[in-house]
C-alpha cells in the first residue's frame, strides 16, 4: 500500500467502499492531494457511481470541483447550514455569498492606520507547497492573512519563524538581509509567534502562569547563574494586571485556565520578549466574545506601540475588521491583496478563487 | 496579615502534597519499623553501609532523571557503569597512568557514548530507546574486549578511596551523591537550562515554538546521563576494590526505577532530584532490611518490582483524585 501514489490510494479507498456495497460514499477533500489529472480521473469516476446509483457527499473548498460535479450544493458556515442549491442554481457567486454572510459588526475599533517603516520583507518564499510568496511588512501595520484553511498562511508564517525549512526566498529585517534557519534565530531577530494551536504549540499546559510567560525571555531574566525568580514573577504579575488575566494566582497551571486567558498568557510570553514583528495565528479561536475583544484592542495597542503585526484569521469580519491591509491566499499561492477599508468579504472570497488571475467564472473545464 | 498567612498555608499544603514529601514519609516509616523490628538497622556501621550502596545508584539516577524529564529514555546507562569503572581500573593498572588522569580519562569515553547517544537521538531521529538500547550493547562488548573476561585486581589504595573513604564519618561516596544532589537540583530549578529541560519533557512543540533549541537540550541531557553514570561506575568499582566486565548490568533498570519511585512522570516534564535520591534510598534500604530480616535474597526483585507498581498506582490514583477536585472547584 505504502509504495503507491495518494491517488492510487485513494482509487483503493473507493474500491473498498464499492466492495462493501456502498449506497453512499463520503468523500472529504479528495482532491486536496491529487493532481489535475488525478482529479480529472476521480470525478469521471464520481460520475460514473453516480450513474450506477451511488449517493456522493463531495466535501471540498475547490469551487471549479463543487461546480462541475455537484448536484446539489449544501453550504456550513461556522457549522451552520446556511444554505442549499439545487441543480440550475449552483453559481460560483451564490455559493461565495452564502459562505460570507454574517456582517461586520462594532466590536472592531476603529483603526487609523500609523504604518511606518518597512521592518519586514518577504521576497519569494516557497516551502512545501506554499510557492513564492512575497509581501512587505511596515512597523505599525496589521497585515491580515485571508484564505481558507489549508490555504497554506500557517506554513509561510512557520517558515518565515525557522519552524519549517526554506525552499527558496529571502528575508529582510529593517532593510538587511537575514537568515533564519531556526526559532533561535527568529527570536532573536524579535519576531513572535502566536501559533494557531496553543494547546499543542503555544503553552505548556503542565506549567504555571509564571514559567510560560518567561519561556522565550528566559536568558535575559538571567543575572549570573540563575534566573531571578523576583524578576520573573513580576513580569508575570505585571501581565496578569495588564492584559486582565482571570487567574487566583500567577503560579495557576495553564492547564486550569480558560481558553481566553490561556491566549493571554502565549501573549504574555511574546510581549515580554518586546517583539518587533508578531505572528498572531488564528488568535481568536476557540475563545468566547468577550476575550476575543480584549484580544483585538490589545493589537490596537501594539500595533499603536509600533509593532508590526501579521493576522492570520479564517473569520473573514476579523480580518477586515481588524487589519489595515489583506493579502488573500489560496492553494499556497498569494491571490491578491487589498486595502482594509476596501475589502468586503464578497471580494476577499471572489480573490480566493480567481483562478491564475482571470475573472471569468464559467471558464470551460479543462478536460 | 490575613493574605500572607493564606500564602504560607498554601505554601505548607504545597509541599506537603508533593510527590517528594509524600514518598519522604514512606522512607521515614519504613526506616522506624525497621529500626523497631531490628535495631541493628540504626548502628552507625550499617546505616554507613547502607548510604553507601544506594549514592552511587542515586548518581547513576540522577542522569537519567535529566533524560526523562525531557521525555526520554536511556537504556545505556548500566554498560556506562561499566565502562566508567573497568577503564579507569585498566588505564590506573594496565596503563600505568596517575589515578585522577585515569578517572578522568574513563569518565569522558562515557560523556562519548553520551554524544553519540544524543547524535543518533536529536541528528539521526532515532527514538531514545532504540538508539540507547544499541549503545548499551555496544559499550558492554568494549568493556568485555577491553578484558577479554578477566577482572582487574590490585587497585591502588588512592583509587580506592573513592567508594570506601569517609569523610568524618560520611561515607566518601555519600558527599559526592549529596554534591552532584544540590548541583543538578540548583540547575534544574534556578537556570535557564533546567528550565528548558522541564519545557521540553513538558511540551516540545511548543518549546520549539519558544524559540529555544530543543535538540541542543537533548544532546545535553544524554551527556550528562552518560557522564554521570561512567561517575557512579568510577565509585562503585572502588567500592568493591576490583573491576569486572560485568559489573553494572541492569543497573539501568534500578536508575530508572529509582526515577520512577521518585515520583518523575515517565512522559516527561515532571519530577525532582530528591525524589530521586529518595526512590534510590528507598529501594536501598529495602534490600538492606531483607538482609537483616533474614529474606531469602531471591525475594529482592520481587519486593521490588511490588514497590514500584505500588508508587506509580498511588500517583495515579492521586492525579485522578486531583482532577475530580478540579472539575469539581470548575462547576463551582
Amino acid at each position: 500500500m505504502r509504495d503507491l501514489s495518494t491517488a492510487q490510494k485513494q482509487m483503493v479507498e473507493v474500491a473498498r467502499a464499492l466492495a462493501f456495497n456502498a449506497k453512499i460514499i463520503i468523500m472529504d477533500e479528495p482532491t486536496s492531494s491529487l493532481t489535475e489529472t488525478e482529479t480529472r480521473i476521480l470525478l469521471n469516476l464520481i460520475r460514473e457511481l453516480k450513474n450506477k446509483g451511488v449517493g456522493i457527499v463531495y466535501v471540498s473548498h475547490r469551487m471549479e470541483e463543487i461546480v462541475e460535479i455537484a448536484d446539489t450544493v449544501v453550504v456550513l458556515r461556522d457549522g451552520e447550514l446556511v444554505g442549499v442549491l439545487e441543480e440550475g442554481q449552483i453559481e460560483r457567486n451564490r455559493i461565495i455569498n452564502l459562505m460570507v454572510g454574517r456582517e461586520v459588526n462594532e466590536i472592531f475599533a476603529k483603526r487609523d492606520p500609523v504604518a511606518g517603516d518597512v521592518v519586514l520583507r518577504v521576497e519569494n518564499l516557497s516551502s512545501g507547497f506554499v510557492k513564492d510568496v512575497s509581501f512587505e511588512l511596515r512597523s505599525g501595520e496589521v497585515l491580515g492573512f485571508s484564505g481558507l484553511v489549508g490555504a497554506g498562511r500557517s506554513e509561510i508564517m512557520r517558515a518565515l519563524f525557522g519552524l519549517d525549512k526554506k525552499d527558496a526566498g529571502r528575508i529582510y529585517i529593517d532593510g538587511k538581509e537575514v537568515s533564519i534557519n531556526s526559532a533561535e534565530d527568529a527570536v532573536r531577530h524579535r519576531i513572535g509567534f502566536l501559533p494557531e494551536d496553543r494547546k499543542e504549540q503555544g503553552l505548556i499546559l503542565g506549567l504555571d502562569i509564571v514559567k510560560n510567560t518567561s519561556l522565550a525571555h528566559l536568558k535575559a531574566l538571567r543575572k549570573g547563574l540563575f534566573i531571578q525568580q523576583s524578576t520573573e514573577r513580576s513580569l508575570a504579575l505585571s501581565f496578569i494586571g495588564s492584559l486582565d488575566i482571570r487567574t487566583p494566582s500567577e503560579t495557576q497551571v495553564v492547564k486550569n485556565l480558560s481558553g481566553g486567558n490561556q491566549q493571554k498568557v502565549v501573549i504574555a510570553k511574546w510581549m515580554s520578549t518586546n517583539p518587533k514583528i508578531l505572528i498572531l495565528d488564528e488568535p481568536t479561536r476557540g475563545i468566547d466574545v468577550g476575550a476575543k475583544k480584549e484580544i483585538y484592542d490589545l493589537i490596537n495597542r501594539l500595533s499603536r506601540e509600533g509593532v508590526a503585526i501579521i493576522l492570520i484569521s479564517s473569520e473573514l469580519t476579523e480580518v477586515i475588521g481588524i487589519s489595515d491591509r489583506i493579502i488573500v491566499m489560496h492553494e499556497g499561492a498569494v491571490k491578491g491583496e487589498i486595502m482594509a477599508d476596501e475589502a468586503t468579504q464578497e471580494k476577499i472570497m471572489h480573490m480566493a478563487f480567481l483562478k491564475n488571475g482571470r475573472t471569468n467564472e464559467n471558464q470551460p473545464v479543462r478536460a | 496579615m490575613k493574605t500572607s498567612q493564606f500564602a504560607l498555608d498554601s505554601r505548607v499544603r504545597k509541599v506537603t502534597s508533593s510527590i517528594p514529601f509524600s514518598i519522604f514519609v514512606v522512607l521515614v516509616v519504613m526506616c522506624v519499623a525497621l529500626s523497631i523490628v531490628n535495631p541493628t538497622f540504626i548502628t552507625v556501621n550499617n546505616l554507613q553501609s547502607v548510604t553507601r550502596a544506594f549514592s552511587y545508584i542515586a548518581i547513576m539516577a540522577i542522569g537519567e532523571l535529566l533524560v526523562i524529564l525531557t521525555g526520554g529514555i536511556d537504556l545505556s546507562i548500566g554498560s556506562m557503569v561499566g565502562l566508567g569503572g573497568l577503564l579507569s581500573a585498566y588505564l590506573i593498572v594496565n596503563a600505568e597512568l596517575p589515578v585522577l588522569v585515569a578517572v578522568l580519562a574513563a569518565i569522558l569515553a562515557c560523556t562519548a557514548f553520551g554524544v553519540i547517544n544524543g547524535f543518533l537521538i536529536t541528528r539521526v531521529n532515532l527514538p531514545p530507546f532504540i538508539a540507547t538500547l544499541g549503545i548499551m550493547s555496544i559499550a558492554r562488548s568494549v568493556c568485555y574486549i577491553i578484558t577479554k573476561g578477566y577482572p582487574i585486581l590490585r587497585l591502588p589504595k588512592s583509587f580506592l578511596y573513592i567508594g570506601q573513604g569517609y569523610v568524618g564519618p560520611i561515607p566518601f561516596p555519600v558527599i559526592l551523591m549529596v554534591v552532584v544532589g544540590v548541583g543538578a537540583s540548583v540547575s534544574l530549578r534556578k537556570t535557564v537550562t533546567g528550565r528548558r529541560i522541564f519545557a521540553l519533557g513538558g511540551n516540545e512543540e511548543a518549546t520549539r515554538f519558544s524559540g529555544i533549541n530543543t535538540n541542543r537540550i537533548k544532546m545535553l541531557v544524554y551527556i550528562l546521563s552518560a557522564t554521570l553514570a561512567g561517575f557512579a561506575g568510577v565509585i562503585l568499582t572502588s567500592r568493591m576494590g576490583s573491576a569486572q566486565s560485568s559489573v553494572g548490568i541492569s543497573y539501568e533498570l534500578d536508575g530508572i526505577a529509582a526515577v520512577i519511585i521518585g515520583g518523575t512522570s515517565m512522559s516527561g516534564g515532571e519530577g525532582s532530584v530528591i525524589g530521586t535520591i529518595i526512590g534510590a534510598a528507598i529501594m536501598g534500604i529495602i534490600k538492606n532490611a531483607l538482609v537483616l530480616l533474614q529474606v531469602d535474597p531471591y525475594w529482592q526483585q520481587l519486593i521490588i518490582g511490588l514497590v514500584i507498581i505500588l508508587a506509580v498506582s498511588i500517583d495515579q490514583i492521586r492525579k485522578m483524585n486531583t482532577r475530580v477536585t478540579l472539575e469539581k472547584a470548575k462547576i463551582t
